[in-house]
């Protein structure tokens, strides 16, 4: 007995150590850690620095190529042992801040400026960071004082439209306009959408074109205008209108005169990750001094913003396409179209990408019967079609941005054409390249050169379309 | 002998006990750590033993940290939360309690005595607002989001030049409460509450920037008279004032209406050769 009550108090005061141990162990690893730090060798604490440089330099890599979401995630592990470092603590603010986390950002920016005041570039982020939280009055207070640093007239520029937003907020105007005025000049080596083969075999029997259905160029001048209103209802509920006019002439192609009318309007929900937008538009379009056709329709768009530098779209839209010339309503369709699109912001917003998916129908819809349409309908029937737009904007320099769209489209119709024995099928491309050159804050000059062709197993459909254009844009706010 | 070796025995078992319970609240009292401290910056234990804050301590349960006029500091605590303790401030961790979930048994709350603090709120109080509280001389401040700002402003505060005596709350994100004897009022986001006193309807005031106002302005030096200061020019967040979304390309409507085919003269097809 007197053993066995040895044995468990042995085991009991082993127990008790070990229970010591552990209980103090909270304080005694903060203890040793601090030893550790004070012992650690040279060569070790070289290797550190090595270290830390290489996830600072990491870290800028990410942000720079537009992806702080992963520099956040690298840096944020490091957040407890490297904080007070400025160079550290404004990569994560930075990276919190594009990553969407303006309240994490606004933490680490501040640490940056109560260890350098003086740091002109956290405090413009500082102020960025609390313009995304909504705190407007901070955020003019601290984009005043960058003012009074000496920025570049780049970031001056931004500051500009900040500071124009807030004041905007603060007049607690309802009601927000804003419209454009464009000019240009321009090359179309296509005016009419045409082929370039003035003679074509259709019916087994050689067929000479009507000059206006061939390919023809010219040069235009275009004038473009327009205008939208948006009026705030309740908090995140806005009404929106505008309308927009196109007017272009050509110098020698009068028949291809063009004049279009688009209007549209609805209601939008905003909160800071999704935007809701519903509306109804209608557009008229004149050719050659006639009426040729209106389309109206509704669309909806629905947009996700995961963070500030990749944001998700889904849109759809419904609409009806009527010529006025009774000649050309057998053509007449209604058409639906739904899509889903990704757009991702690089290189510190100085550059972004978008990539959009759709899918679309077409249903005939005329009941006029022809000798060659003696259903009713086109004369190629319904079409379904697939397409794919992509595109990128990038800032050059503070006065440059070029961009590129590009787009894609396959396109199948339901009918055998009754001259051409076959299904219609297009394949249609599109490339445009251009620049952006802002004169001033609301004057731009935007040369542009695009290109379209429609490759289709018809060859009256077949063309390919150049343009060149100068224009001088005019923002009016 | 055998009575001396059962007293052993139950001494032990005694002292296992006590310091299983000491090592229990040990490891459930650890608040957060310690991620930046800026000038003099104190903390007082439950034993009143007061040393100075350095970055990276294990702030505790019932530790009191008091900072200096012109002085700071950031605590990262373990739900995952940030608490910033602002200069001339006393702020109490009066009881934390985190399993590393959300099970009920959490607690997070905090005595402001005076000054300000700022508050990320990390997995407590997610689910169960109940179990998040700050507790000022005059309210109590309970929340329904993430980000807040409280000063307590006390007539021996320096404060108290800028700013009436009492409690302010702003809210930077989602929504908190205050709660006087009279009543509670809700404030949202970019709202900033106020509780004159205990006997006295809290209200919401426009925001007091100089309260609310936390980074130093920049020395007289800094103003770059000469050359230009570098900062970042643009920032992807800059999308949100370019009036525009991240999608390029929003120029004027293009024609994308495929020119009809049209002829003077031919049949009644719609197509015309």
């Amino acid at each position: 007995m007197n053993a066995t009550n040895s044995r468990v108090g042995i085991m009991l005061t082993s127990m008790l150590l070990g229970l010591m141990s552990a209980a103090s162990g909270v304080h005694a690893q903060e203890t040793i850690q601090k030893s550790r730090n004070r012992s650690e060798p040279v060569a070790q604490k070289q290797a550190g620095n090595a270290d830390f440089e290489k996830l600072l330099s990491k870290a800028d890599e990410l942000i720079d190529n537009g992806k702080p979401e992963e520099a956040y995630k690298l840096l944020e592990p490091f957040e407890l042992k490297h904080s007070g470092d400025t160079r550290f603590d404004y990569l994560i603010g930075i990276a919190a801040l594009d990553s969407g986390m303006p309240d994490k950002a606004t933490l680490a920016l501040e640490r940056v400026l109560l260890v350098n005041p003086d740091s002109a570039a956290a405090r413009m982020d500082m102020a960025r960071a609390y313009f995304q939280l909504g705190d407007i009055l901070r955020a003019k207070t601290e984009f005043a004082r960058v003012l009074n640093q000496n920025p570049s007239d780049a970031a001056r520029s931004t500051i500009q439209k900040y500071l124009e937003a807030i004041a905007e907020r603060e007049s607690g105007n309802m009601t927000h306009v804003s419209g454009y005025l464009e000019g240009g000049i321009g090359y179309d080596s296509n005016v009419n959408n045409s082929t370039s083969q003035a003679q074509i075999i259709a019916g087994g029997t050689n067929v000479t074109l009507d000059p206006a259905n061939v390919q023809v160029s010219d040069i235009y001048y275009q004038v473009v205008g327009g205008g939208q209103a948006t009026h705030a209802l309740i908090p995140h509920w806005e009404l929106y209108a505008g309308a927009d006019l196109r007017i272009r002439n050509y110098r020698m192609q009068k028949n291809f005169d063009a004049l279009d009318l688009y209007a549209r309007a609805g209601v939008s929900y905003g909160t800071r990750a999704n935007q809701l937008r519903i509306g109804a538009f209608g557009w008229e379009y004149f050719l050659g001094g006639f009426h040729n056709s209106d389309i109206g329709g509704i669309n909806a768009e629905w947009n996700h913003v995961f963070s500030p530098s990749n944001q998700l779209k889904i849109f759809g839209q419904n609409e009806q396409f009527r010529y006025v010339d009774p000649v050309m309503q057998p053509n007449d369709f209604n058409q639906q179209i739904i899509g889903g699109g990704w757009a991702h912001v690089l290189e510190g917003g100085m550059s972004s990408l978008y990539a959009n998916l759709y899918h679309g129908m077409e249903q005939d819809i005329s009941t006029i019967i022809t000798p060659v349409t003696p259903d009713g309908g086109r004369i190629d029937g319904a079409q379904r079609f697939n397409g794919l737009r992509v595109g990128g904007l990038m800032t050059v320099n503070d006065h440059t941005t070029v961009f590129v769209n590009a787009g894609a489209q396959a396109g199948d119709y339901s009918k055998v054409n009754v001259f051409f024995l076959v299904q219609r099928r297009d394949r249609l491309f599109d490339l445009t390249l251009g620049e952006i050159w802002h004169w001033d804050k609301h004057l731009t000059l935007r040369p542009q050169i695009s290109y379209a062709q429609d490759i289709s197993n018809i060859v009256l459909y077949c063309f390919d379309r150049t343009e060149v254009s100068l224009n001088v844009s005019r923002d009016l706010r | 002998m055998n009575t001396a070796n059962n007293t052993i025995v139950i001494l032990s078992i005694f002292l296992l006990a006590c310091l299983m319970l000491v090592s229990q609240s040990a490891r459930a009292g650890i608040a957060g750590h310690v991620m930046f401290v800026n000038g003099s910056v104190q903390i007082t234990n439950s034993a009143a033993q007061t040393r100075l804050l350095q970055k990276g301590d294990v702030v505790n349960e019932s530790d009191t940290i008091i900072t200096a006029k012109d002085s700071s500091a950031q605590i990262k605590m373990r739900d995952g939360g940030y608490i910033v303790i602002r200069p001339d401030s006393q702020l109490k961790f009066d009881s934390f309690i985190f399993s590393g979930k959300e099970d009920g048994s959490e607690r997070s709350f905090f005595s402001l005595i005076k000054g300000g603090i700022r508050a990320i709120t990390g997995l407590i109080g997610q689910r169960n607002k109940k179990s998040y509280r700050i507790t000022t001389p005059d309210s109590t401040i309970g929340i329904r989001g993430t980000d807040h700002e409280t000063y307590v402003v006390t007539a021996d505060s320096s404060l108290s030049a800028v700013a009436p005596v009492g409690t302010y709350n702003k809210v930077n994100r989602g929504e908190t409460t205050i709660t006087t004897k009279k009543g509670m009022i809700s404030v949202l986001p970019n709202q900033m509450g106020f509780a004159g006193s205990a006997d006295q309807m809290p209200q919401l005031q426009p925001l007091n920037l100089n309260l609310f106002t936390v980074t130093p302005a920049p020395t007289p030096q800094a103003k770059g008279d000469k050359k230009e200061v570098a900062v970042r020019d643009n920032a992807v967040v800059d999308n949100a004032i370019q009036g525009h979304d991240a999608v390029p390309g929003k120029t004027p409507p293009q024609n994308n209406i495929k020119i009809p085919i049209r002829g003077t003269t031919g049949p009644t097809s719609g197509i015309v050769f």
